[in-house]
């Protein structure tokens, strides 16, 4: 019996030795993702706009907008943006040295003309503005999530037009070409666009 | 009494012939690092990707008693060793950006997978044919191409991003031996 006992407590004690142990093997594989910022601004076309005003008309109603006077201007971005508009003066400079030109008498609206949609994919400045030297007007403010895009999607035009009645009721001059009463001669300034990105 | 101890002893000693036996290897071959750079408006829209990138080349065998090969197939799976795809500027990307599949001969495909979170590995393949010795696994990676989830890279902010990923070769729980 004895035996019989020692016999049975040996084989149960080998059998503990039949479990198997799982084998596996494993492999790292390292990733990397750059991304690099695209933020591109491009005048397609306008890139210099030139009002010749040489009528008593003209210097009482202002020259409004016409194709001729149309900046388009494409943004590709990859995030979010802002296009910022503003004079790189405080006045329209007369370029034979006598008074200046009050810069407001510059007026622009702009518009879309690509894939995207006002309220979409960004907030567009709406109706007349003035032109002004001030660096923070934005013209085109990026909605979150919806403003990056490429080019086909974010294209734009500035319509400009000079001392109309539309521009003398938005700005503080608020005369005429006529009342103003300016000298004859040509007056300049650059208009500065701003593309930022921004969440 | 010392014969039946000597006895009980070479019963003892020969039940170690009869647990079962199963090697598994992994090696990678080729494709060890993957990196995509993202550096124009296309990619970013498009997404990028690296077809049969990675090759693994697997050992496998699983035995029962006396060597006979058993009934037990393998699988490889993956995983991230991160819960996201951390920038060095502190930006995030989420894992299922990358996505991958694998294909070998030897092996059931699972088609494309996005890359899942630590804890979480996702079948690549599965019913591996037991008895392989390099056998050749072929692994395609998918960057911003929305094959399987959203994933577009439009509007994520520029950064250098990273993430380890681990590939497991072992045996599949769906077979028995």
């Amino acid at each position: 019996m004895k035996k019989i006992i020692t016999i049975f407590v040996a084989i149960a004690l080998s059998t503990s030795m039949l479990k198997a142990q799982p084998i596996s093997d494993m492999g790292v594989i390292p990733i990397g993702v750059t991304l690099n910022s695209i933020l591109r601004l491009e005048i397609v076309s306008g890139g210099n706009i030139e009002f010749v005003v040489s009528t008593i008309a003209q210097y009482t109603a202002g020259i409004a907008n016409l194709p001729v006077y149309d900046t388009n201007f494409t943004v590709s971005s990859s995030r979010n943006f802002d296009v910022d508009l503003y004079s790189e003066n405080v006045d329209l400079v007369n370029v034979d040295g006598g008074a200046n030109m009050p810069l407001d008498n510059i007026g622009y609206t702009i518009t879309e003309l690509g894939t995207g949609a006002d309220g979409t994919q960004w907030d567009l400045a709406a109706g007349i503005q003035i032109l002004d030297d001030t660096p923070a007007i934005t013209i085109v403010d990026g909605i979150v999530g919806a403003g990056a895009g490429n080019s086909a999607q974010n294209d734009f035009v500035i319509n400009w037009e000079l001392a109309t009645a539309a521009v003398i009721a938005a700005n503080t001059t608020a005369e005429t070409l006529l009342v103003q009463s300016l000298a004859g001669g040509r007056y300049i300034t650059n208009v500065i666009l701003v593309l930022t990105s921004k969440l | 009494m010392a014969k039946f101890v000597v006895a009980l002893i070479f019963i003892f000693l020969s039940f170690f012939g009869l647990t079962q036996n199963t090697t598994a290897r992994l090696t990678i071959e080729s494709g060890s690092s993957v990196y995509f750079n993202i550096n124009s408006f296309t990619k970013y829209q498009n997404g990028l990707d690296y077809s049969n990138w990675t090759r693994l080349r697997v050992y496998f065998i699983d035995t029962t008693a006396l060597g006979a090969v058993s009934n037990k197939r393998w699988r490889i799976t993956v995983e991230a060793m991160a819960g996201n795809i951390q920038g060095d500027a502190g930006n995030t990307l989420n894992l299922n950006t990358i996505e991958l599949q694998a294909i070998c001969a030897d092996a059931t495909g699972k088609g494309i997978v996005a890359l899942p979170i630590p804890g979480s590995p996702i079948e690549l393949l599965d019913l591996g044919t037991n008895n392989v010795n390099a056998s050749l696994v072929q692994i395609s990676y998918y960057c911003g191409q929305s094959l399987t989830v959203a994933n577009n890279l439009l509007g994520q902010p520029a950064d250098y991003y990273f993430v380890d990923i681990v590939y497991t070769l072992e045996g599949d729980p769906a077979t028995s031996p």
